[in-house]
Parts: C-alpha cells; sequence; structure tokens
C-alpha cells in the first residue's frame, strides 16, 4: 500500500487494513498497528533520530487517541474500535473509508459490501426496529433504545458515544458508497442485492427518530457531547 | 533451500494397496472395469482388432458341489508377456495406453486389479494367448493381505510365463470348460475373430464374495453392468455377449441398454452448448474450456416417459447426470442432487460433455467426478437448464380442465364432503380447525370440551365481516388477492345462525380503483379510494362496506432478512411499503412469492405469515404488479429455510374437510390451492393437517382420466370421486387408531395394518356405499 500523499490518519486507517486484512471481527495491537503504518512511511512513525530502524509508539498513541475537541483520533472518527486496552478492531465505516482512500487497493469490494451488508441487516433485523415499523410511536422508553444501540444507565460516556455514533457512521458509510457509485442498490457477485438504498435512508430515519426521541437520556448518560 | 533427499519415495504397502481398491464395492463396477480395459486393448495403438472383431463375452457360473462360482471375460485382444509386465504395476496410469500418444479413454491402472484383487476369495488371473504364447498372471491368496496383492505367474513362471502352446483352442476349451460352455457354443462373431486373429484373453476370478450361496442373480447382475458409466463407451464399440452356467443368456443377441422411451413431446434430446464461462458458487468466472486450451462442451438432456426414480430397478439407476470427458466418463450424480424437489425433474437425464473437466475433476474409481469450483459452475448451468426442461413437462402433465365441469364437481365435492362427517370420529361439526395466531399451529382446544353442535340457517338475513369496519384496506396496485381469506364474511339468517349454502359476491363502488374479478377476487386497480361490500347472491342483502385504498408502491422493505421456520410452524415477515407519496405503513396487502422450485416448500399467506410446510430452502419477495410494466417488489428478500420440527405437529379440530384443488381456498396462503400431477390424489401436506384438510388432487394421473371422461359417462366420474370419499374416511379412522397412542405409537405389522384397512373399508364402506349407490346413480341421494 501506498501511504505518501495520506495524512497520518489515514495512514493508520491503511495500517489497520493491512492488520485485519479487511476482517471487522478481527482484532489487532496498538504494536502492530505502529510496525505496519511505519513499515509503510518510516519517516513518519519512526523514532526521531532513527526513523528507518525504530518504530515511535508515541506517534501513534497521538493519532488514535482523542486529543481535544477538534482533534479527534482515529477511534473518536468510528474507523477503528477499542476490543481492549492497546486492542483495537476496524469498524465497518472504517473499513469503507479505507476503501474510499485507495479502492484500487488490498480490500476487495466485494468484503466491504458483504460486511456493510451484515450491520445494515442487523439493524433492519432488529426487534426495536421492527416494532416501530408496525407502531411509529414504539419504542415508547429509553430501554428499548437502549437495547438498540447497546447501550444502558451506567454505561461510560465514551462507550454510549463510540455506540451511538456507530450506527449512523455505518449508515453513512453505506449511503456514501451508494452514492459514490451512483446506484440504488449494491449486489453481490452473483446478482443478489445485499444493501438498498432506501432501506438504509430508513434505518437512517430511525437513528435519527431515536436519538430526536430519547435525547435526554443521552446527554444525561453524555454530558459532553452534543446528540 | 537445500535438501538431501531419501533414495527413495517410501509407502506403506499394505495401506497403499488397501487405499487404492478401496473405491470398488460391487461385481457390476468390476465388470465394468474389464469391460473398459477390453475396449482400450481393441485400438489400434494395442492389440489393432478389426472393428468386426470387437466382442466380448462375460461368463459366469453359479457354485456347483466342490466348484465354486466364477466371473469372467473373455475377449479376442490376446495378452502379451508385455501386457503382463505392464498389468502387474499398480496405479499405473500408462498401463492401458502404454506411452502411446494417442488420446484414448483412460483407465485408471488398477480398476481391474483392485475388482480381481478385493472382490474374490479364490485366485483371480488374467491368461490368454497370443502369437502361440501362453502367459497367466494374477492374484491368489487372504483377503486384504499384501500376499494377494502381489501378482504372480500362475501356477509358476516355468508354468506360466510365455509358453508356447501348439493351439489355441486347445487352450481356450482348457479356459471354458469351467464354465460349461464348448469352443463351438461361443456366439460366431467371438468365434471368428479367435480363429482368425490366434489369440484371446480370458480375465476370470474365482469364488466372488457377496454372492449368495454362490448363486449369481445373472440378469440383475447384467443389467447393472449395462447401466455403469464405465461401461458407456464399451457397449458403443462392441458386441458384448453373456454366458451364464453354460447358456448364452438375452437369446444370443449381443446386450444392450434397455432404451428409455422419452416424454411424448420430447421426443429428441435437447442439447445445450457450455458457455466457455461460467460463473461457480461464489460468483467467480470459471473458464470451461481451460482458458481456450479445450473445445467447448455441451449438456444434452434426454426425457423419459416413466417416473425414473419410481422406476426402481430399471430407471432410478438412470436417473442421473453423467459426466464425460474427451476420452473417457468421469462418474456421475443423481438428478436429485442438482435439482432437489423440482418438480418435472423425475421425467429428465442428462449428459455432461465436457473436456476441461480432465484431469482435475477425475476421481479414483470415476464413480463420481471430484468437486472443485468449475464443477460448481458446470453444475449450477446444468440444474439451470434441466429446471427448464422439467417445467416444460410439469406444465404439460397438468390437464387442461373445463371450468364449468370444475365448478359442477366443486358442488358434488360440498355435498360429499358434508356426507362423509357422518361416518368420522366426533368432533365439531364446523370443521373449523386451523393456525393459531401465535405461532404455535393449530388453535389449542380441549378434548374434554367438544364444542356444541352448531345450527344452520337457511333463509340469509345478513353479512357479518371478521373486519373491524373502521380500519381501512390497504392494497398496492397491481395485487390481486381473494377476498374472503382477508375479511372472512359469513352469512347469517335472523337467529344469528349459519347459512353455509349462501353464496356472495363482492362489488366495488369504482373499478378504475378497484376492480372485482369473478365476484370474489380483488385488484387495485389504479391510486384512490372506493368502496367495497359483498351481496348474497340473488337478494338485496348486503354487508357493511369496507373503505378501500389502493396505493402506488415506491419501495418495499422485508424484515427479517433470514429467518428459520421448523416445519409445520409459522413465522411473519414484516413488508414496510413506502408509496410515492412518501407514506409508509405495514399493514398493505401485496403479493408474495418464493423461488424454490417446489412450490409446497413454505406457504405464505397475504399479510406475510410464513408457515413451514416442507424440509429445504427458499427466498421471499413481496410486492406489487408486474415488474416490467412498473411493478414494484422488495430488492431485498428474505432467505427461508425450513428445519425439522422436534416438537409434534398438532392437527387441526373439527371434521376434516375434503376441498378440491382448482377450486378451493387453500388457508394456509388465502389462495386456490392448484393441483400437482406428482402428488397422490388424497393429498395432505403439513399445513393441510395442521387446517384438518385433505385435498382432492385433480391433476393426479388417475383423477385426471376420471375427470377427463366425466363428460362421456358422469357415473364414471362419480364412482371414483365417491370412492376416493370412502377412502379418505378409512384413513381419517386409520390414523385415529394408529396414532391414539401418541408418542407411545410404535411400529407395526403390516398384517395389523392389513387387518384394520379391511376393516375398516367393510365397516364403512358398505354403509357409506348404501348411500353412495344412488348418487352415483342419480347424482341425489345424500341429502
Amino acid at each position: 500500500m501506498a501511504a505518501k500523499g495520506l495524512n497520518y490518519k489515514q495512514q493508520i486507517l491503511l495500517a489497520a487494513l493491512e492488520c485485519s486484512g479487511g476482517d471487522c471481527n478481527k482484532t489487532f495491537t496498538m504494536e502492530q498497528l505502529l510496525v505496519c503504518a511505519w513499515k509503510m512511511d518510516k519517516q513518519a512513525w519512526g523514532l526521531r533520530g532513527f526513523e528507518i530502524d525504530h518504530p515511535d509508539s508515541d506517534k501513534i498513541q497521538k493519532e488514535i487517541g482523542t486529543r481535544g475537541p477538534g482533534n479527534e483520533g482515529v477511534v473518536d472518527m468510528g474507523w477503528l474500535e477499542r476490543a481492549d486496552r492497546r486492542v483495537y478492531r476496524l469498524t465497518p465505516a472504517g473499513l469503507a473509508e479505507g476503501f474510499n482512500i485507495q479502492p484500487q487497493d488490498s480490500i476487495p469490494q466485494e468484503k466491504l459490501d458483504r460486511t456493510l451488508e451484515i450491520s445494515i441487516k442487523g439493524i433492519i433485523e432488529h426487534p426495536v426496529f421492527k416494532a416501530w415499523l408496525t407502531d411509529p410511536a414504539r419504542p415508547k422508553h429509553f430501554r428499548e433504545a437502549g437495547y438498540f444501540w447497546g447501550i444502558a444507565p451506567g454505561t461510560p460516556s465514551k462507550t454510549v458515544r463510540e455506540r451511538v455514533e456507530f450506527v449512523e457512521r455505518t449508515l453513512k458509510a453505506a449511503l456514501k458508497i451508494i452514492d459514490k457509485r451512483g446506484i440504488e442498490s449494491v449486489s453481490g457477485k452473483r446478482g443478489k442485492v445485499l444493501f438498498d438504498k432506501k432501506d438504509v435512508e430508513r434505518c437512517l430515519d430511525f437513528q435519527g427518530n431515536l436519538k430526536q426521541r430519547f435525547m435526554k437520556d443521552l446527554r444525561l448518560l453524555d454530558p459532553e457531547h452534543e446528540y | 533451500m537445500e535438501i538431501e533427499r531419501d533414495e527413495r519415495i517410501e509407502f506403506h504397502e499394505l495401506g497403499t494397496l488397501v487405499s487404492v481398491t478401496r473405491w470398488i464395492k460391487t461385481h457390476d463396477e468390476g465388470v465394468a472395469e474389464w469391460l473398459k480395459n477390453a475396449r482400450r486393448a481393441y485400438q489400434p495403438d494395442r492389440a489393432n482388432v478389426e472393428e468386426k472383431h470387437r466382442a466380448v463375452v462375460i461368463l459366469l457360473k453359479d457354485s456347483e458341489d466342490d466348484s465354486p462360482a466364477r466371473i469372467g471375460l473373455l475377449d479376442v485382444g490376446g495378452v502379451t508377456l508385455e501386457d503382463m509386465g505392464r498389468w502387474s504395476t499398480w496405479q499405473d496410469p500408462d498401463a492401458a495406453s502404454r506411452g502411446s500418444v494417442t488420446k484414448e479413454e483412460e483407465t485408471q491402472g488398477n480398476g481391474g486389479k483392485a475388482y480381481m484383487y478385493k472382490l474374490f476369495k479364490g485366485a483371480a488371473y488374467i491368461l490368454g494367448v497370443h502369437d502361440k504364447k501362453f502367459n497367466r498372471k494374477g492374484f491368489e491368496g487372504s483377503k486384504r493381505t499384501l500376499e494377494r496383492g502381489t501378482p504372480g505367474f500362475i501356477p509358476s513362471i516355468s508354468a506360466g510365463r510365455d509358453l508356447t502352446v501348439a493351439s489355441f483352442q486347445a487352450e481356450l476349451q482348457t479356459s471354458l470348460t469351467p464354465y460349461d460352455i464348448k469352443f463351438e457354443e461361443l456366439p460366431l462373431k467371438v468365434k471368428n475373430a479367435i480363429r482368425s486373429r490366434d489369440a484371446f484373453t480370458l480375465v476370470e476370478g474365482v469364488d466372488p464374495i457377496d454372492i449368495y450361496k454362490g448363486r449369481i442373480n445373472a440378469e440383475d447382475l447384467i443389467q447393472k453392468i449395462l447401466r455403469h458409466d464405465q461401461a458407456t463407451l464399451a457397449i458403443e464399440q462392441m458386441e458384448i455377449f453373456a454366458f451364464h452356467n453354460g447358456r448364452i443368456l438375452a437369446g444370443g443377441k449381443p446386450l444392450e441398454l434397455e432404451p428409455i422411451a422419452p416424454y411424448p413431446g420430447f421426443e429428441r434430446p435437447i442439447v445445450h452448448e457450455i458457455p466457455e464461462e461460467l460463473p461457480d458458487e461464489d460468483g467467480v468466472m470459471q473458464s470451461t474450456t481451460l482458458d481456450g486450451s479445450q473445445p467447448r462442451g455441451r449438456v444434452i438432456l434426454y426425457s423419459s416417459r416413466e417416473n425414473m426414480p419410481m422406476a426402481y430397478k430399471k430407471l432410478k439407476p438412470r436417473w442421473k447426470i453423467t459426466y464425460r470427458s474427451k476420452h473417457q466418463m468421469i462418474g456421475s450424480k443423481p438428478i436429485s442432487e442438482l435439482v432437489p424437489t423440482t418438480p418435472g425433474s423425475y421425467f429428465v437425464y442428462a449428459v455432461v460433455e465436457l473436456s476441461a473437466l480432465e484431469p482435475d475433476y477425475v476421481a479414483l474409481g470415476r464413480i463420481r467426478p471430484n468437486d472443485g469450483p468449475l464443477m460448481e459452475a458446470v453444475d449450477r448451468f446444468v440444474a439451470e437448464k434441466i429446471r427448464l426442461l422439467a417445467k416444460e413437462i410439469s406444465e404439460r402433465r397438468r390437464h387442461e380442465q373445463d371450468q364449468h365441469a370444475l365448478d359442477e364437481v366443486h358442488e358434488e365435492n360440498k355435498k360429499l364432503d358434508d356426507f362423509k362427517n357422518r361416518f368420522l370420529p366426533s368432533g365439531g361439526p364446523t370443521g373449523d380447525g386451523g393456525p393459531g395466531d401465535v405461532g404455535k399451529g393449530p388453535k389449542e382446544k380441549d378434548p374434554k370440551d367438544p364444542p356444541p353442535p352448531r345450527n344452520y340457517g337457511e333463509v340469509p338475513e345478513a353479512i357479518v365481516l371478521n373486519w373491524d369496519p373502521v380500519q381501512t384496506l390497504r392494497i398496492g396496485r397491481g395485487v390481486k388477492l381473494r377476498i374472503d381469506s382477508i375479511l372472512r364474511p359469513k352469512v347469517l339468517d335472523r337467529n344469528g345462525w349459519l347459512v353455509p349454502r349462501a353464496k356472495i359476491t363482492w362489488h366495488t363502488d369504482d373499478r378504475h380503483v378497484a376492480q372485482i374479478e369473478n365476484g370474489e377476487s380483488i385488484t387495485g386497480t389504479d391510486k384512490g379510494t372506493t368502496e367495497i361490500w359483498a351481496k348474497v347472491k340473488g337478494t338485496s342483502i348486503e354487508s357493511p362496506r369496507v373503505l378501500v385504498e389502493v396505493w402506488v408502491v415506491d419501495h418495499v422493505l422485508l424484515t427479517p432478512r433470514s429467518l428459520e421456520i421448523p416445519l409445520g410452524l409459522r413465522k411473519h415477515v414484516i413488508a414496510e411499503v413506502t408509496n410515492t407519496e412518501g407514506y409508509r405503513a405495514t399493514n398493505v396487502f401485496l403479493n408474495w412469492e418464493h423461488d424454490a422450485d417446489d412450490s409446497l416448500i413454505v406457504r405464505i399467506n397475504p399479510s406475510g405469515w410464513i408457515v413451514g410446510n416442507r424440509i429445504g430452502n427458499t427466498s421471499i419477495s413481496a410486492g406489487a404488479g408486474d415488474p416490467a410494466r412498473g411493478g414494484v417488489w422488495a430488492r431485498i428478500r428474505a432467505e427461508v429455510a425450513v428445519v425439522p420440527n422436534p416438537e409434534e405437529i398438532e392437527k387441526g379440530g373439527g371434521f376434516p374437510q375434503l376441498l378440491m384443488t382448482g377450486r378451493d381456498t387453500d388457508p394456509a396462503t388465502g389462495e386456490t390451492r392448484m393441483g400437482d400431477p406428482d402428488q397422490p390424489t388424497l393429498w395432505q401436506e403439513v399445513t393441510d393437517y395442521q387446517n384438518n384438510i385433505w385435498w382432492l388432487n385433480l391433476e393426479s394421473p388417475d383423477a385426471g382420466f376420471f375427470f377427463q371422461r366425466r363428460s362421456e359417462d358422469i357415473r364414471l366420474w362419480r364412482g371414483y370421486h365417491a370412492q376416493k370419499t370412502v377412502e379418505m374416511v378409512v384413513q381419517v379412522h386409520m390414523k385415529e387408531i394408529f396414532t391414539a397412542q401418541g408418542e407411545a405409537e410404535r411400529p407395526d405389522l403390516w398384517s395389523r395394518h392389513k387387518y384394520m384397512f379391511e376393516m375398516f373399508q367393510v365397516q364403512y364402506g358398505l354403509s357409506m356405499w348404501e348411500k353412495l349407490q344412488s348418487y352415483v346413480l342419480t347424482g341425489e341421494g345424500l341429502d
């Protein structure tokens, strides 16, 4: 992968793609990520004065984590997800963004499409979404919305933000792909439709509706974020 | 990387021997291999046997006194010492070709040998005379031992290797004597060939295993040999004769594979050229010509007049797809593997000719080609072509039925259905068992508390609908539905009693919005609202009006997108419809369809409830109108797998109903159940059992036959129809008796089944036929 000409976050994303092989279930350590990024661009990720010989873990840490408002790390941007301490995994939105950065590279389009299909299917088949389809007045209680997002009272504010944003970022990534390709739906190799623009928009409606409806609860759980 | 190798590659000898002979299991497979070897030996690069001399004789002899049974094959090639040398090597792929550049059907290098090693207890060897030289070499020893697998001259090198003989005929006679055959008795073609060539080869085995009491079922074995894929070329290119216990079979004529009579209208084979590239299961394109290095292949489809899997002995073994490369047969697969449960596929078999399958898809034994991406791609293509032909045959098998006669039979069927209830075990008189609404099958009923007898009215007074009057019936434009199955109207008399005989018709206020067809179906014709209502035929009695709103569908979203349904249970698929104005709802009636070849895998009602009816997979979609004319269907289908249900499937309550295909509505779908020529006349699916329904399947061959003669002789039809009703009653009683113990039901002896069946036939048949006689003769007498 050619890393030159890309900013640091984009380089990290490409390194994450390399480490995961484009598989959003596969985890990798920060050290793996660092070595991978360093191999792509030693000047950018090398230890000062020893760029050719040693990677610098400080540099990557700065780009992964939050560095205050307006300076989000790749986790805040929703490209990577923290699976454990210094262990990460790629998100569907990260995969899609990686494909946008270097579409000709190692991530097969089929893999990206299938990953997004699985994520969207998970939303569309969710009981809370189904209940909303048949009765738009539902969900009436935050616990149902929490069930959908995977949060509950007591969930750390950062996790609340990540999980709520995760849904939105995945859907927006799917929409971006559809728009970029100028099509109405994305199909697999055998012609099977994997996801459809109108379905994705419907899911975004739902997400927006849910956020609107439970704004108060979200603010209580995560007072620093603007939902 | 450097490596200092061992001097030679080592194999465990016995282990390898067992491994390379494992595939052979039956004598027909073995003799087919011998035939294949003989055919190959006759080619110009080997024995060069003239066309007119190409014949072989299969020799079979039962055991007698102390003499064990034996199986042999006599050919006119004449084995040489060089042949013996090549034959002695296991797994030599050049054994047959001798390194010749001529491309021919490949032998395996162990086919015939594997048979001789594995399926005989006694000696098994090859002997022959060529140029007055006699050779005999083979196997002898205990089963599955290395000793047996090590070939040797028999009885010794000095007495079995390259001996000069004075008379080949004397040697041959000696070899034929154990089969009770004299040289003069051989078929003329064989005798002439041997005389002309001064040569012969006999390959034989003594004391074949798995032959009951040493008696060879010659006819069966010969048929199996002839049907075997590996014998195909041999049958085409040689005359094959057979002897059993000294007597020539088939009247002395060459053996032939029985011809399969084609299905009428499909007499000629249908040939499809295989495209140069085909997608495999993952959608990856596979070259069918090995990137242009091999010629294109073809699929040849044949039809059979008879149902092939039903003709167990003769046709079932030939109900398959045979794969052939340029030079050899490489095995076969049953048709059912490629197109499971496809109606009409029972009448189709196929041959695939594709050079690119060689060598990667050729497996040891050539019983079945190897799996792989090209095979997947070819199979997908073949399956599609078989489906098309099967569909055509299936449609042809449907009888063109006279609609007026169908109406009459429908009325007769109602009478017989009412009549039969008098002879059935007690139950509610309404036959109203049906699926519940919690996805657990039929409504629960307390057997100790049967419903009270219901009174019936005669004079209609009102029509009531099972529909909330404030609710709007939403329907997609282009969607056609049976209204009764949605609004469920009932005609009542002034006491509130049901008037079962009253007929109702449906009406619309604006046919430009919703059109009524035949008084029973509604079609959304264009965007807008209107009202519909029911009227009792011949009266002014009307139902309350129902507001109908026709939506022009813009998008359909289905959820869930994959679901597993245990057999007999049902699950709901929600269809959210967006119309062209951007409104959305999940209560819009749509048409539903699924894409499995077997249309009965699932039953879907217009509200999206899916009942698992047969084990299998399908994908479901819902929509409105013809997509080619602007109709819109869900782009993403719901994948459904119907899986076995470990729990007992409950039967619906009430009297079982006898309904008629082509006329009556299937409660599982709300649509008319169509007949099926591959189903029995008294037909009951899982969903039918739950709804306590039996279908009189007018598409079955026997029902179709009687129905078509109905106009000529109505009594013939009535007699048949009445008899089927009696059979249904008997079956209902039989089922009650045999399943009364519930889970404690045990497999029972045929004698008990037969006794019970005959007892019920006598008991109910007699009393039913007392009334049915006059019905058959006059059409009256059941009231």
